[in-house]
């Protein structure tokens, strides 16, 4: 990770739902050009997280403590009015499902040209321009006669190509992608993926990944923050995290997950139990519950996040019995 | 019925939708949803069918349970023909196979307790009653790792996992022969997913039933199944054992779809072969000539263009649609 030199920083983001914090002292950085991975499990906070980076919480959350730097902007603290002239230029987001965020009344040119007119006072004639570029720039082929077609005559592997489009065409330097391979074939899904690594590649968009798929995460990503009812777990460096998981939830979601060399129906690993809700998180780690490793002392107090080494960092009262752990697994 | 018998047996299976009647009287296109599907599956065995969506392989699967009429061919389940039965007839095969679907939130009732849900088709079928059937009810809650008491509580008080149970155990109340499982853990949690899977082949050990496990994560495939059949716009592309179809793949498109699922290991993942399709599945409504494949296909010659391949017996028993592989 390169942390001298973070575009985007987390800094003990906190939010508060009804009395529980459900985002819960979260803290990472991305530089420019890498690609950070948020993974968990449903409710874990990972979509709260970088909703809060873009200013769009439901109403009943709230930011409690914690700063979301960009450079030198708190993105937290901006207005409604702020934020207006900061999404799209410098922060974007795409969502799972492209049909669902892309207006069924409007043909794509026009949505791409209005995300850049809204930044840019130029011509429609201009804006258009634009979107035919970044057309070809996102891998649509016969862009200009895609320019006047509407989102349903599009596969979803197209409108998320559109809604990759309208998220960069004004070049912010943070792109957040909530998902946005899950709802998609897997042939398109490749595609897409390919498609993100060149844009980072080319333009150092910072990318912030919410995923569930722990595939997607050992393509794509440079870090990975494990996230577990709203605390971070684990994080790490990407090969890092996979060939040495420091904190017992990783290296169960690693183990549950069918590889290779398995024997054809031999048991999974599995992880009992479920993730408790926040009006059950207790004073300890949020993980006692399932866990294998669990002491009197994880039901109590909550484990710090511990520095390992390398950017690699784990929130376990018990890293030093990790080898256990791998026992249950195997 | 004998142990050899199998539990499904399809021969020549073609689904088409739409050709008559459309807007204004003209005819509309024809959908060839399924074209010349043969499969058998035997007692016990797991067969997986991968494809991407438009397939064909829902349609197939409705097909399979009766849902859906194809213009021609036939399915046995258990020795008996689906395709032409009546009414009462089809009530008696569907005792024999049954579904489960993604997403259990939208296949339980949530105003039927669990018990009433998993009840309902021994009341239908006059399997049991009474004192009878809330023994059986906690019995099948006990199979698949709930509680007898969860019987009285409701769908939104169980998490997504528990649902599916939910909906498995229901599946098996009639103890069916054949339980088609439409991508069964695709909606659910990582950890989660593990444990159904578990589940499944316990229950498959225990009871013998057969599954047809409708799949996209070749992972989980591998997994759990005995052979596996790929499904590209309508047609078997190639069908082989687990062992020969995941180190010996041979038709492109399973290749390209190998290549497509990443492996949650980044040193295998980002080491591999990539073989990325360009395009996108064409419409099922207009199939490309010849092998319908070849649109997208990194070997495609003349020949592909032209004449379709159909599905030849290899040396090591895989059975492939491709002129090049």
């Amino acid at each position: 990770m390169d942390a001298a030199n973070p575009l985007l920083s987390v800094d003990r983001l906190t939010i508060d739902i009804g009395g529980a914090n459900v985002v819960d002292d979260v803290s990472f950085t991305v530089a420019p050009g890498k690609v950070m991975a948020l993974v968990g499990e449903s409710g874990c906070g990972k979509s709260l997280t970088s909703y809060a980076m873009l200013g769009l919480l439901p109403p009943a959350a709230r930011r409690t403590a914690g700063r979301i730097m960009l450079e030198n902007t708190d993105l937290a603290a901006l207005s409604e009015r702020q934020f207006r002239k900061a999404r799209g230029k410098d922060i974007s987001i795409i969502f799972q499902e492209p049909s669902a965020s892309l207006d069924p009344l409007t043909t794509v040119g026009s949505q791409i040209a209005e995300a850049y007119r809204v930044h840019h006072g130029v011509s429609k004639a201009e804006a258009y321009e634009k979107a035919r570029q970044m057309l070809v720039d996102v891998g649509i082929p016969d862009p200009t006669r895609r320019l006047d077609q509407y989102p349903f005559e599009l596969s979803g592997g197209m409108c998320q190509r559109i809604m990759i489009s309208i998220a960069l065409i004004c070049g912010p330097r943070v792109l957040v992608a909530d998902e946005p391979t899950t709802a998609l074939d897997v042939t398109i899904q490749a595609q897409i993926l390919d498609l993100m690594k060149k844009l980072v590649a080319d333009r150092g968009t910072a990318i912030v990944l919410i995923t569930h798929d722990m595939g997607v995460v050992a393509d794509i990503a440079d870090d990975v923050a494990v996230m577990y009812a709203g605390r971070i777990a684990e994080i790490a460096p990407v090969h890092d995290l996979f060939r040495q998981p420091k904190h017992p939830y990783t290296a169960l979601l690693l183990a549950s997950v069918p590889k290779l060399d398995d024997a054809p129906k031999a048991d999974l690993a599995t992880i009992e139990g479920t993730v408790p809700t926040p009006n059950e998180f207790g004073a300890g780690c949020r993980f006692t519950e399932r866990c294998p490793l669990a002491t009197d002392k994880c039901r109590t107090e909550q484990p710090p996040l511990f520095d390992c080494g390398g950017g690699h960092r784990s929130a376990c009262w018990h890293i030093d019995r990790m080898a256990e752990i791998r026992e249950v697994a195997a | 019925m004998s142990e050899q018998q199998n539990v499904l047996e399809i021969r020549d299976v073609a689904v088409h939708f739409g050709g008559r009647g459309g807007l204004l009287g003209k005819a509309g296109p024809v959908v060839k949803a399924v074209n010349g599907v043969d499969l058998d599956i035997a007692r016990g065995e797991t067969v997986a069918l991968v494809g991407e969506s438009g397939c064909g392989k829902s349609t197939l699967s409705n097909t399979i349970v009766g849902l859906q009429a194809p213009i021609s061919g036939s399915v046995r389940i258990s020795g008996e023909e689906v395709v032409g039965a009546d009414r009462r007839q089809l009530n008696d095969i569907r005792r024999k196979v049954q579904m489960i679907f993604q997403d259990p939130a939208l296949s339980l009732d949530p105003r039927s307790t669990v018990g009433a849900t998993i009840g309902e088709p021994l009341i239908v079928r006059g399997v049991a009653k009474g004192r009878a059937l809330k023994e059986r009810v906690a019995t099948l809650l006990q199979q698949v790792g709930l509680r007898p008491e969860h019987a009285d509580r409701y769908p939104h008080q169980f998490s997504g996992g528990q649902r599916q149970r939910v909906v498995i155990a229901r599946a098996l109340a009639l103890e069916p022969d054949l339980l088609i499982c439409d991508e069964p853990v695709s909606a659910l949690d990582v950890s989660v997913r593990a444990q159904i899977l578990n589940l499944l082949v316990a229950l498959q050990k225990r009871t013998g039933v057969s599954y047809l496990f409708v799949s996209h994560d070749l992972g989980v495939v591998r997994h759990i199944c005995d052979r596996v059949v790929v499904m590209y716009l309508g047609r078997f592309v190639e069908m082989a054992d687990r062992d020969t179809f995941f180190a010996n793949p041979k038709h492109p498109y399973t290749k390209a779809l190998m290549s497509a699922v990443p492996e949650a290991d980044p040193q295998v993942q980002r080491s591999k072969e990539r073989l990325i399709l360009g395009g996108e599945l064409p419409s099922p409504a207009n199939i490309p000539s010849g092998c319908a494949f070849h649109t997208r296909c990194p070997l495609a010659t003349e020949i592909c263009s032209k004449e379709r391949p159909e599905l030849t017996s290899r040396a090591d028993g895989a059975r492939v649609a491709c002129h090049h592989a």
